[in-house]
């Protein structure tokens, strides 16, 4: 099933973007998230650090706005085995219509994937999204502030999360008349997961800092 | 009383042997203009009476005016398709003044365009009969000026010819398709005693050049006595050049046009409250949005702190220099005024391009000449 709907998606983008490239925008951007994960479980915190790598594009065709993003790295943890080091890889593809210059509102799924030696998790993130570009006053520099809150998430097989939302407040820069762009972003998610049988609440935060540098094509 | 009678009778035959001549003379100038009038008018016959009266032993006619009614009766006969005839009537016109035909030449060609022809015959029949009583004139020659190379650039550059007869003579140049009898151009009679250059276009009515080719040159001339030039040639050929193209012009440089949008300072409070609204919000995010038992033992994080200072600080550059974009109708003005001006510089330069193309330059090359 995740795999057919990764493959509709890599379709419907790759359909898109030549379209897009020639009559709107292509952006595509790579970047690093420097990452720091804590878990709350029964009384106990462990933290894991690592750094996630991946890119994102985003097509824009009039209002609409497609965006496919992936990332991947490992955490360390302390080499325990209750905190050992996991493997991470998130993939999220989010549709939205821009309602102003500056706001998009949309819808956005995702998926997530945790592979540590105990076994492999995968999260099924899916909500709504709003992201907020205002001009700072210079030419191609914005504000980002965007929040998504993925109420409809659960982890495969197993709870529901109790709560999930995804936030990244940052600075966009575009300078004129250039192809390129950059991004410095501090992203924060929290994802609260209801209990199952014997274990109880878990709660998971992921924060630290984005970078990311890309390129537009297209008006 | 006789003396008186004497007296009227010499008046009255006065004043009659008087207007015998007078009445006489005006209608024989009547009569051959008529004459000539009615040739025009394709009335041979009665062109032919009245000439006919007039050479009458009794019409009293000159030797010029019998010279000219020969002459027109001459016409008559060409009109009758009667050639020996023409000739006959040339001769006999020759012979009662040899001056008179000569000059009315072009009227006689008018009136016919063989007249000429048939005239010059009858000339030679003439002199030859002349030439065992009086001694021969002195040949008329003739001799030009022309360029050996010459290039006419301009659509209205056109090739001079200078005829030079050895005495005052009347010169006619006529040009030709080498291969073709038929004249393709015949300048105006150039009067004897004037020496001036004759000026031929080898250029169409429209500019365009005649085909390249050889063309052949010959000038004629005649004396006041009647005495032909041995007519002289020579062949030039024609090339049409390339045309001389100017080149289009450049485009307008982006530097010469001046932005139709411009860059305003102006200091705007949203943007402050934006930038320290999303500074504060991004600094507040962590323990705002985050749980507390995950929170615990964190006693800050420094990237939380670089991205809000870096958005506050941003935002406050872009309040001290912030700009908004104004549109300048001015600036458009102008830069509309040099693509206009543009514009009209490629259409000048295609329209005059497209003349040179259809009139390119001509050169003309005296056949011998070293140049060819």
């Amino acid at each position: 099933m995740r795999r057919a709907s990764a493959s509709l998606v890599l379709v419907v983008v790759a359909l898109l973007v030549p379209g897009a490239a020639s009559a709107q925008r292509l952006s595509l951007t790579g970047g690093g998230f420097n990452v720091q994960r804590r878990v709350f479980l029964q009384n106990s915190l462990v933290q894991q650090t690592g750094m996630w790598i991946g890119g994102s594009g985003t097509v824009r065709l009039g209002k609409l706005r497609i965006g496919l993003s992936g990332l991947m790295g490992t955490l360390k943890g302390d080499g325990s085995s209750s905190n050992p080091d996991v493997k991470v890889r998130a993939t999220a593809l989010t549709v939205g219509i821009a309602f102003a210059p500056a706001v998009t509102v949309g819808a956005q799924v995702e998926a997530r994937r945790f592979d540590a030696d105990a076994g492999i998790t995968a999260w099924r993130l899916i909500g709504g999204c709003l992201r907020f570009e205002p001009g700072l006053g210079i030419p191609g520099l914005r504000g980002l502030a965007d929040l998504a809150v993925l109420p409809a998430s659960s982890v495969s097989g197993g709870p529901s999360l109790k709560m999930a939302l995804e936030t990244t407040v940052g600075l966009t820069f575009s300078p004129p008349r250039s192809v390129l762009q950059a991004r410095l972003a501090y992203r924060f998610e929290r994802f609260d997961i209801g209990a199952q049988g014997l274990a109880g609440e878990r709660y998971e935060q992921f924060r630290g800092l984005m970078v990311e540098v890309g390129v537009r094509l297209g008006r | 009383m006789r003396l008186r009678g004497l007296v009227v009778l010499s008046v009255v035959g006065g004043i009659a042997c008087a207007v015998r001549p007078a009445e006489a003379q005006v209608p024989v100038q009547r009569q051959l203009a008529a004459a000539r009038q009615h040739i025009v008018n394709l009335n041979a016959d009665s062109a032919a009476q009245l000439l006919q009266s007039v050479l009458d032993v009794t019409s009293g006619a000159s030797p010029n005016e019998r010279s000219w009614a020969y002459a027109l009766l001459a016409v008559v006969r060409l009109a009758e398709q009667n050639r020996n005839g023409a000739r006959m009537m040339f001769e006999q016109s020759l012979r009662a003044s040899p001056r008179l035909p000569v000059d009315s030449l072009a009227i006689l060609r008018d009136l016919d365009s063989e007249a000429e022809i048939v005239f010059q015959e009858a000339r030679v029949v003439v002199q030859g009969a002349a030439r065992g009583a009086v001694a021969p004139a002195a040949p008329l020659l003739l001799d030009y000026q022309v360029s050996r190379d010459t290039t006419l650039s301009g659509p209205q550059e056109r090739l001079t010819v200078t005829p030079l007869p050895t005495r005052p003579a009347r010169t006619v140049v006529t040009v030709r398709t080498a291969g073709d009898v038929s004249v393709l151009w015949r300048s105006d009679t150039l009067p004897a005693g004037v020496s001036r250059p004759i000026l031929w276009l080898p250029r169409g009515p429209d500019g365009r050049p005649l085909p390249d080719n050889v063309y052949v040159f010959d000038v004629t001339g005649i004396d006041d006595a009647g005495t032909l030039a041995t007519p002289v040639q020579w062949r030039m050929r024609l090339t049409a050049l390339p045309p001389v193209t100017q080149q289009p012009p450049r485009p307008l440089a982006e530097s010469a046009l001046l932005p139709e949008t411009l860059q305003v300072r102006q200091r705007s409070m949203v943007t402050l409250l934006a930038g320290a609204g999303l500074g504060v919000a991004t600094a507040l995010i962590p323990t705002a949005l985050g749980r507390a038992e995950v929170n615990k033992g964190l006693s800050g994080d420094g990237t939380v702190y670089v991205v809000a200072g870096s958005v506050t600080v941003a935002g406050l550059v872009g309040f001290l220099n912030g700009r908004r974009a104004e549109y300048s109708a001015a600036n458009t003005r102008h830069n509309d005024s040099l693509r206009s001006q543009y514009e009209e510089r490629v259409r000048a330069a295609n329209r005059a391009n497209e003349l040179a193309r259809r009139q390119p330059p001509i050169r003309l090359v005296r056949e011998g000449s070293p140049n060819r």
